[in-house]
């Protein structure tokens, strides 16, 4: 009997610390939010704010991202909002933006899963880092709500295909091309000649197909009309607070105010935890060994030389 | 008298109450009948902190603004003096029925018992506060944790009438619900008379 006396007192006892815990925790709230290192909460746990990170030209180019080898941006762009949205700890997701754009079909699929996770009622703030333009934009436009730093370069509405034309280079070295071709628009936008008047229309039809289907797109992710996003969407860039001006973003801030929105948003308290896909040291070492191993060779701004292709970009070349 | 309270104390023999009321409901009422004078002290000190309890899981879950102090000082005292009031209906009720039944009253036992039959809803506040930390459905499981406890002291008294008047567990649960039953009815009813007379009286204008 004797000792379940003492296992009843220190039962009492653990009752009265969880007291003095919880009476110290709120009067740490009443004075002025306490700090954040004495708050009781465990990392990691309970519903909180998905964080993607969206760095360099977008496109669907690239490995699969199987083993060492990472994937193409837009594959694992994709990929990691397929798991935030499986995931039901995330209420809502910080698209971190910093790119120049990309290709028009990938930034089109990463704008379609982050209007499909909107739809499930998943909150989506974007924070745009160094550059967010044209297709940059184009992403971050499916977010209820965009915050950009005043330094942001931004904007840069509009499509662009880029050939090079080394015709006259090739003539000069003597170089001549064996083409066989099924049609007379088969290598069109090829390098080793000049584009036809023909051809220059086919392609700004597509263009302006793509250019119209941008401007639909920021329209209803923005949620105002095309007519208002005119005046700006003449491929022009501009910074964050110009953005703020034109209506294109919706306040200025850093990425910590775009993770304070995300929690308002989804109604989240100020300490939920932040489930970011940065990796340990030692994750991103493998990464970029695996990176640097396996990764094409390619020019730096001529991507289309280095998949042998022209391509039609949503993206800023400045 | 002094030294032999604190002698009392230290000897933690009013801890078997508690022990009892855990895990042997039907020892803590033969314990409670037997004793000579009521445990009362501990029973009251038992439904305060209850009260107390309570009313931290709550604010730890909400917002917590200033009224915090109100909530913790006159809150305490509104929310005590209600519990109490709950205990004595209770009990009162329920002996007004084990004796129109037939059997011996014992108030005073009833209502040190359903006062020691409050202990397991101490337990609220660092249940919830568990998944206040881990930050996983606090409300949910504040709300779970409340009725699983008010559950236990619901077997607690069961078990407790069922040992002071022997009578089964099924009609001690009965008498158990009674009083619930009772005043549920008597509040309907007199909401029901008071619409009326409302109704009545801007009818006649």
């Amino acid at each position: 009997m004797d000792k379940n006396r003492k296992i009843l007192v220190a039962i009492l006892a653990l009752l009265g610390l969880s007291a003095m815990l919880a009476v110290f925790e709120i009067s740490l709230t009443l004075q002025g939010g306490g700090s954040e290192h004495y708050r009781l909460s465990a990392p990691g746990l309970g519903p909180g704010v998905g964080v993607v990170r969206i760095t360099g030209p977008i496109t669907m180019a690239g490995t699969s991202g199987g083993g060492l080898m990472p994937g193409s941006v837009a594959e694992t762009v994709l990929k990691r909002l397929d798991d935030l949205g499986n995931d039901s700890r995330v209420k809502a997701v910080v698209v971190r933006i910093n790119s120049p754009g990309g290709t028009v079909a990938a930034t089109q699929e990463i704008f379609q899963k982050l209007m499909l996770l909107r739809r499930r009622n998943i909150k989506l703030v974007a924070s745009l880092g160094d550059v967010a333009a044209s297709g940059g934009y184009y992403i971050a436009a499916a977010c209820d709500h965009i915050v950009a730093n005043p330094g942001t370069i931004t904007g840069s509405i509009g499509v662009i295909a880029v050939s090079p034309n080394l015709q006259g280079l090739f003539e000069k070295l003597g170089i001549k091309m064996n083409v066989i071709k099924s049609g007379a628009y088969k290598d069109i936008l090829a390098a080793y000649r000049s584009l036809s008047e023909e051809e220059r229309n086919l392609i700004q039809t597509m263009i302006d197909s793509s250019y119209n289907q941008f401007l639909r797109d920021i329209s209803l992710g923005r949620n105002i009309p095309i007519d208002d996003i005119r005046p700006h969407a003449d491929g022009r860039v501009m910074g964050g607070a110009q953005a703020v001006e034109a209506k294109l973003v919706n306040e200025t801030g850093s990425f910590d105010t775009a993770l304070e929105r995300a929690r308002k948003l989804a109604d989240l308290p100020d300490n939920s935890p932040v489930f970011d896909d940065i990796q340990s040291p030692l994750g991103q070492f493998i990464t970029a060994l695996g990176g640097a191993l396996f990764r094409p060779p390619r020019i730096d701004g001529l991507t289309n030389i280095d998949t042998g292709a022209a391509m039609i970009e949503y993206r800023y070349r400045p | 008298m002094k030294s032999l309270k604190l002698d009392y104390l230290k000897s933690l023999k009013w801890a078997d109450y508690l022990f009892f009321a855990l895990v042997e409901p039907r020892r803590l009422s033969g314990k409670i009948a037997d004793a000579a004078s009521k445990p009362l002290g501990g029973g009251i000190a038992i439904a305060l902190c209850a009260v107390f309890s309570d009313i931290l899981a709550a604010s730890l879950l909400a917002v917590n603004t200033r009224f915090f102090y109100y909530k913790i000082t006159y809150g305490f005292l509104l929310l005590s003096i209600i519990a109490f009031v709950k205990v004595l209906v209770t009990a009162g009720l329920i002996d007004m029925l084990c004796q129109f039944m037939g059997y011996p009253g014992a108030v005073r036992t009833m209502i040190v018992l359903i006062l020691y039959s409050l202990f397991p809803q101490m337990f609220l506040l660092p249940l919830a506060y568990v998944f206040k930390v881990i930050s996983f459905a606090p409300p949910f499981f504040y709300v779970l944790f409340s009725i699983a406890l008010f559950v236990w002291s619901a077997l607690i008294v069961i078990t407790g009438i069922s040992e002071t008047h022997s009578v089964p567990f099924s009609k001690a649960s009965l008498m158990f619900i009674f009083p619930y039953a009772f005043i549920t009815l008597t509040g309907f009813l007199a909401s029901l008379l008071a619409l009326a007379s409302v109704f009545g009286y801007f009818a006649s204008i």
